[in-house]
């Protein structure tokens, strides 16, 4: 089931926002669920109690609160780094800040169905995919996890390491074969020992990167080359559905 | 101690190293915050306290030890760690020692006292040789390093480098050939051909220099013309949004009044003509970003009328933390390109630029409808057009730039589409 959050001070474009997402989601998506909020502490307020979320649409002009700290806390103070936070403007330009929010797109006012329309399909799939299992064993029993919620892992003699938002999971395997198992999921093999969800990913450079629970990992050096050019692939096939 | 020839060129030759030694330092320091008079007090005393060593104490253990210690000394000139103190002292006085054993060796397979009748002869020429090879290998370091940066040496000067120095000894071992020579001639013709060496390769830096001040000014000019005609652009919509404020309340009444006589198609149309009116056709980039948004209006101002079919899509903050000068070399020669290969096009002219910045890294991406034609020359793209000063400089220029941030390029085609994706890291500016 898809949970919609909108976040904006003006009623009115609430409602054309989220008519328009009915109208878009409804051939593709089976179960939907729509919050509204018009102010940022209504809806901080709603995630505290320990709500979720797939998509936030959030205006970035709001009241008291607006939607630059909003991002922030969410994305800081409560660590979530997997709800996509789509930001509504009036305006084109963007200060540095709203980037490192790390939003998943941004529609300008007027909203044009058909932007939202690519945007919000863009994001579907993307949900989709994050929300695919990955399997391992156990001790004899079999588990299963979301990949959106893997950060990375991490090879120690013959256990792996899977390190989750809050949990950390050891168990028997190599790391060669996890790779294999999750070669259509965007994740970068950076080091012999290390294994990246590349949405996860905060902020990187040529010699490391950052993920989201803060910890920064060196990238091997004679990785670093083909670790660039995987980038760029991973962006140019995100970004290339975006034009067309 | 008499002032024999030996010693005299000995004076000579060592001010040429003082000199050479100067430039090696120069080599690993950076000039931040020098005082050049300081300096060059610390050189002179290094001169003399060097010279009288070698002329008063010959005890080889000695005089390496003092040297050690004036080079650190020498390095307090230069801001630096400690670290990198100790290492460059150490690497230059051992490339040093390294060059006099290799000339120690020659010398000893070549018996040169056949040569002339001067007694000193080897010495002398070995003095020189000695100080003449320490400086075309101090050049080649030099040079060395700055290959790794930008500059682009051309092979004569490697030529040059090689063949002027050892051109001197061997004019020098002429000189010292010819019998009863003059000393003071001798010396003279010494000094001027070590003078000739310092000049040819000083006059080659500077020029060097010179050259690269002109690219800069040019691109820089290209620059604030960009900037010019955004600020125009930008007064442009000003100006207009100024005039359809005044009128707001004319317009609300108008709206009103079709709307109350149920006129909604009316009234729409209406609204969108005074939307129209409100934007630019010629502001096409508007993310707030200054350079990116004067580049690319500035370029495709005209698009429209040549019939390029534009497609932007900014997704970048207002301020990157990439020089603003970089930014232009990059975007200036992409577009460049794009717009030239565009209009050769009879038909279906279409430029598509998208930049974006994610994770700290920025991504752009340019696409234009071509002729499927593809040059190449010595393994790389050559651009379809001839004056490349004009017009920026071209590919390559991208790439020196994109060497900075660690950043690629990667150009792709197909017959009808030329894809060029750029991407480099550029770290969020934190406060």
């Amino acid at each position: 089931m898809l949970n919609i959050a909108i976040c904006d001070d003006d009623h009115y474009i609430c409602e054309k926002l989220q008519n328009i997402i009915i109208e878009i989601i409804n051939p593709i998506v089976e179960k939907a669920e729509f919050s509204v909020f018009y102010s940022g502490e209504n809806l901080l307020k709603y995630l505290n109690e320990d709500n979720y979320f797939d998509i936030i649409f959030l205006d970035i002009e709001l009241g008291l609160l607006n939607g630059v700290e909003v991002g922030k806390i969410i994305r800081e103070k409560m660590n979530n780094e997997a709800v996509l936070i789509i930001y509504i403007s009036g305006k084109e330009s963007y200060a540095m800040e709203l980037f490192d929010i790390r939003p998943f797109n941004f529609l300008i006012k007027p909203l044009e169905q058909q932007k939202i329309n690519k945007v919000l399909n863009q994001a579907i799939d993307f949900i989709e995919k994050g929300n695919d299992i990955f399997e391992y064993n156990n001790n004899g029993s079999k588990y299963r996890v979301l990949i959106k919620d893997i950060l990375y892992f991490e090879s120690e003699n013959r256990m792996v390491k899977m390190f989750m938002k809050e949990e950390i999971q050891t168990f028997y395997e190599k790391l060669d074969n996890i790779y294999r198992k999750l070669t259509e999921y965007n994740f970068l093999c950076i080091h012999k020992s290390y294994l990246v969800n590349y949405n996860h990913i905060t902020t990187i450079t040529y010699n490391n990167l950052t993920m989201s629970n803060g910890k920064t990992l060196d990238i091997s050096q004679n990785r670093r080359k083909k670790i660039r050019e995987l980038h760029l692939r991973f962006e140019r096939n995100e970004n290339n559905n975006d034009i067309n | 101690m008499i002032l024999t020839d030996y010693n005299l060129i000995y004076l000579i030759t060592n001010i040429f190293g003082t000199y050479i030694l100067f430039k090696f330092m120069n080599i690993f320091f950076n000039r931040h915050d020098i005082n050049i008079k300081v300096e060059f007090i610390s050189y002179l005393i290094y001169f003399i306290i060097s010279s009288l060593l070698y002329l008063f104490i010959n005890i080889p253990i000695f005089t390496l030890v003092i040297n050690i210690i004036l080079f650190l000394v020498l390095s307090f000139n230069y801001s630096a760690t400690l670290k990198r103190r100790l290492i460059a002292v150490i690497l230059i006085y051992i490339i040093m020692l390294l060059v006099e054993i290799i000339i120690v060796l020659i010398f000893g397979f070549i018996d040169f006292s056949l040569y002339s009748s001067n007694p000193h002869f080897t010495s002398i020429i070995g003095l020189i040789s000695l100080k003449l090879v320490s400086y075309t290998v101090v050049l080649l370091i030099g040079k060395y390093r700055n290959l790794k940066e930008e500059e682009e040496m051309p092979i004569i000067y490697w030529f040059a480098v090689i063949f002027i120095p050892i051109g001197t000894i061997y004019i020098i071992i002429l000189l010292l050939q010819i019998d009863n020579i003059n000393s003071y001639n001798l010396v003279t013709g010494i000094v001027i051909l070590l003078f000739v060496n310092i000049i040819t390769f000083g006059l080659y830096d500077r020029i060097s220099i010179m050259l690269k001040k002109q690219m800069e000014g040019i691109i820089l000019k290209q620059q604030n013309k960009h900037y010019l005609e955004q600020y125009k652009l930008i007064k442009e919509s000003i100006y207009k949004t100024n005039a359809i404020r005044h009128d707001i309340k004319k317009h609300i009444l108008v709206i009103k009044s079709l709307i109350d006589k149920n006129e909604n198609d009316r009234a729409i149309a209406y609204i969108n003509e005074i939307t129209d009116s409100m934007s630019s056709k010629n502001i096409i980039a508007n993310s707030g970003n200054i350079v990116i948004d004067s580049i690319i209006n500035y370029k495709l101002y005209d698009a429209d009328s040549k019939k390029i079919n534009v497609i932007v899509r900014l997704m970048i903050p207002i301020k990157l933390n990439i020089s603003d000068f970089d930014l232009t070399v990059i975007l200036g020669n992409l577009l460049d390109n794009a717009i030239i290969a565009t209009s050769i096009l009879k038909n279906n002219r279409s430029i598509t630029i998208q930049i974006i910045y994610r994770k700290e890294t920025l991504f752009i991406h340019m696409e234009n409808s071509f002729n499927g034609e593809v040059k190449y020359s010595k393994n790389k793209i050559v651009t379809s057009h001839d004056n490349n000063e004009k017009h920026g400089f071209g590919l390559a220029n991208i790439k020196t730039v994109l060497e900075k941030y660690d950043g690629i390029m990667k150009v792709d085609y197909t017959s009808n589409d030329f894809i060029v994706d750029v991407m480099l890291y550029v770290k969020t500016t934190k406060k």
